[in-house]
């Protein structure tokens, strides 16, 4: 079993954020990584928030609130989100919560 | 039709979240003996991990409990997950199961577990009585042996 991790990429140019997620996104770990997530956002105040979920083996409905979170506050500093790499799995859930709606979806 | 299970599994754990995936790896344990699709494993993984999750921060809203499954199959591949926690109970279950109806603290869960556990199962039961605690039956029959 993999516990999540959080890798902060930065690009200065494009001022895009990417937050490459790995391992099992759900409650107990989605808890953890969210203020790291937040502080980031709040510090790079980006234009462009890209979270990276190719490497996420599980995700459940905790998952999808932890990219609807990111997304409203990204939303509050006038920046786009995406969700890179989503899995089947994945997608099924960000179509089921609508969420495909709401962020952009990129391979 | 189902007689008795052929085969049956109980569990029982501390309702801390970091029991979330061990909950998930054991129920993935005992049906990959029936050997599901990917994807059977995957919507099953998902729903329990739904299901454990809620009786953690709702049913015990975080204070010690104890989350119970049991997992059984039958004959036919039907697979029977059962979820129960002894803690609060849910008032009205029909509001509760209301797709994005939530009551959740962090407000981040957005509301879908049930929409979830019901549309990676055939069938969903929920039986509850406030105070008492709740149980969750989540039925699922996976295709033919391959």
């Amino acid at each position: 079993m993999q516990t999540a991790d959080i890798k902060i990429e930065y690009d200065e140019k494009s001022k895009t954020l990417t937050l490459v997620l790995s391992g099992e996104l759900d409650h107990h770990s989605a808890g953890r990584l969210r203020s790291e997530a937040d502080r980031e956002l709040a510090v790079k105040r980006p234009k462009h928030l890209i979270i990276d979920v190719s490497s996420v083996s599980f995700m459940d409905s905790s998952g999808i609130g932890f990219i609807l979170g990111r997304y409203g506050k990204a939303e509050l500093l006038g920046a786009t989100t995406s969700v890179k790499g989503p899995s089947q799995q994945i997608q099924r859930l960000l179509l089921l919560s609508g969420a495909n709606k709401l962020v952009n979806i990129i391979k | 039709m189902k007689n008795k299970p052929v085969n049956e599994m109980r569990l029982e754990f501390n309702s801390k979240s970091i029991n979330e995936g061990f909950a998930r790896y054991a129920v993935s344990a005992f049906v990959a003996q029936l050997d599901p699709t990917v994807e059977e494993l995957s919507d099953l993984r998902c729903a329990v991990s739904e299901a454990v999750t809620n009786a953690i921060i709702h049913g015990y809203r975080d204070t010690p409990g104890t989350v119970y499954i049991t997992c059984k199959y039958y004959e036919d591949r039907t697979v029977k997950i059962k979820v129960t926690d002894k803690g609060v109970g849910i008032e009205d279950i029909k509001q509760a199961m209301q797709p994005l109806y939530t009551t959740d603290p962090t407000g981040e869960r957005g509301g879908m577990g049930f929409a979830i556990m019901q549309s990676f199962t055939d069938r969903l039961s929920v039986r509850s009585k406030p105070g008492k605690g709740t149980s969750v039956t989540l039925t699922k029959k996976l295709s033919p042996k391959r």
